[in-house]
């Protein structure tokens, strides 16, 4: 968090003195601040400010399709820059650009260099010498503990098949923030994990009033999970750069409201790289 | 419906196309997979026809993107 201290304020700040480190002759004057705060409501913007112009004046290019990933294009080789608050992720075409970048940044900042990605926003890489391997492992298995489903009985089927969840179906649940919670938290699991995509797309439409079947169905993907927290992506280092998607559409497949089921899946070579399944 | 999926799919296929180009990727070839006959005709074939006069607009840029060769619209089956 300190990297929030480097911001440049543009708004006018005062500040109240603070105890012990009065002025003796002004007890009543008030500070004017010049660089943010980290408990400021400015300074993180202040401080994504002071990065990108810095950034820029490295002559990094601002992707068009997202905003968090900086590119510098030199001569043959690429360097990917890739902002997470104040966390970044460097890589790039050629090892001396990076070690270069790094020693750069590390004089204009103060920064940490953690060495290679293992864990990053609940996301395990795991690198061997046929890719790299994307799981959320821990972060599953912390959603079990938190859930009191770290002792359940496995289960192959993240969903009953031929089952059709209903809108109030079967008696209320008392403890609505707890499934909120958990949808919340499976929708993250999906990151890495395509396969649930579907069904906590179908559980986060019963959020409003979830009932006890709903909470039967949770507790089927808890299951899966439970048995699977080793699933996640695999991207082959000698996979074919071409694009393929899948899609289909189950029409009118809601009982509740006769609205349909659409979905795809886009793949780089062999692995999955984006998907969607909505109502 | 299936078309509509293909729509949607379009756009994030061309999102891709776009950050793939950002990192000197060039000449990315992208294929759609489909099950539905109609719709891949309808895709494959800029004709209008009474019946998918409902069809909105805006989903018929995957036409306009199958015609600039962006991309390609095929049948599971074949594959």
């Amino acid at each position: 968090m300190h990297n929030f201290l480097n911001g440049v304020l543009k708004e006018k700040v005062y500040m109240e003195q603070t105890q012990g480190y009065m002025h003796q002759q002004y007890p009543k004057y008030v500070c004017k601040l010049k660089k943010a705060l980290s408990h400021l409501k400015q300074a993180p913007r202040a401080w994504n400010h002071k990065l990108i112009e810095y950034l820029v004046k490295c002559d990094f290019i601002v992707s068009d399709s997202d905003s968090s990933l900086y590119i510098k294009h030199n001569r043959k080789h690429i360097v990917l820059l890739c902002i997470y608050v104040d966390d970044l992720i460097l890589t790039g075409s050629c090892g001396k650009d990076i070690q270069h970048l790094k020693e750069k940044l590390k004089e204009e900042f103060k920064i940490l260099d953690l060495g290679e990605v293992k864990y990053f926003l609940g996301i395990e890489r795991i690198k061997t010498n046929e890719g790299i391997y994307l799981i959320q492992r821990k972060y599953i298995l912390d959603l079990l503990k938190r859930y009191g489903m770290i002792g359940c009985k496995l289960l192959s089927q993240r969903m009953e098949p031929n089952v059709k969840l209903e809108k109030d179906n079967g008696e209320k649940v008392e403890n609505v923030q707890l499934y909120r919670s958990l949808i919340g938290s499976l929708l993250y699991a999906t990151i890495t994990r395509p396969d649930i995509s579907h069904v906590v797309g179908v559980l986060a439409q019963f959020m409003q009033s979830p009932t006890c079947v709903h909470l039967n169905a949770r507790r089927k993907v808890l299951r899966y999970l439970k048995g699977t927290v080793n699933h996640g992506l695999f991207y082959d280092k000698e996979n074919d750069l071409t694009v393929t998607a899948f899609n289909d559409a189950d029409w009118a497949s809601s009982v509740n409201d006769r609205r349909s089921i659409s979905g795809y899946v886009i793949l780089l070579g062999t692995t999955a790289i984006s998907w969607s399944s909505k109502k | 419906m299936e078309y509509r999926v293909i729509a949607n799919a379009t756009c994030e296929a061309m999102w891709m196309k776009k950050l793939m180009k950002n990192l000197c990727i060039d000449n990315l070839q992208i294929i759609i997979y489909c099950d539905n006959m109609s719709s891949i005709y309808l895709a494959n074939n800029p004709m209008f026809h009474a019946r998918t006069k409902h069809i909105e607009i805006h989903y018929h840029f995957v036409r306009e993107k199958v015609l600039s060769r962006d991309m390609q619209v095929a049948d599971m089956q074949q594959r």
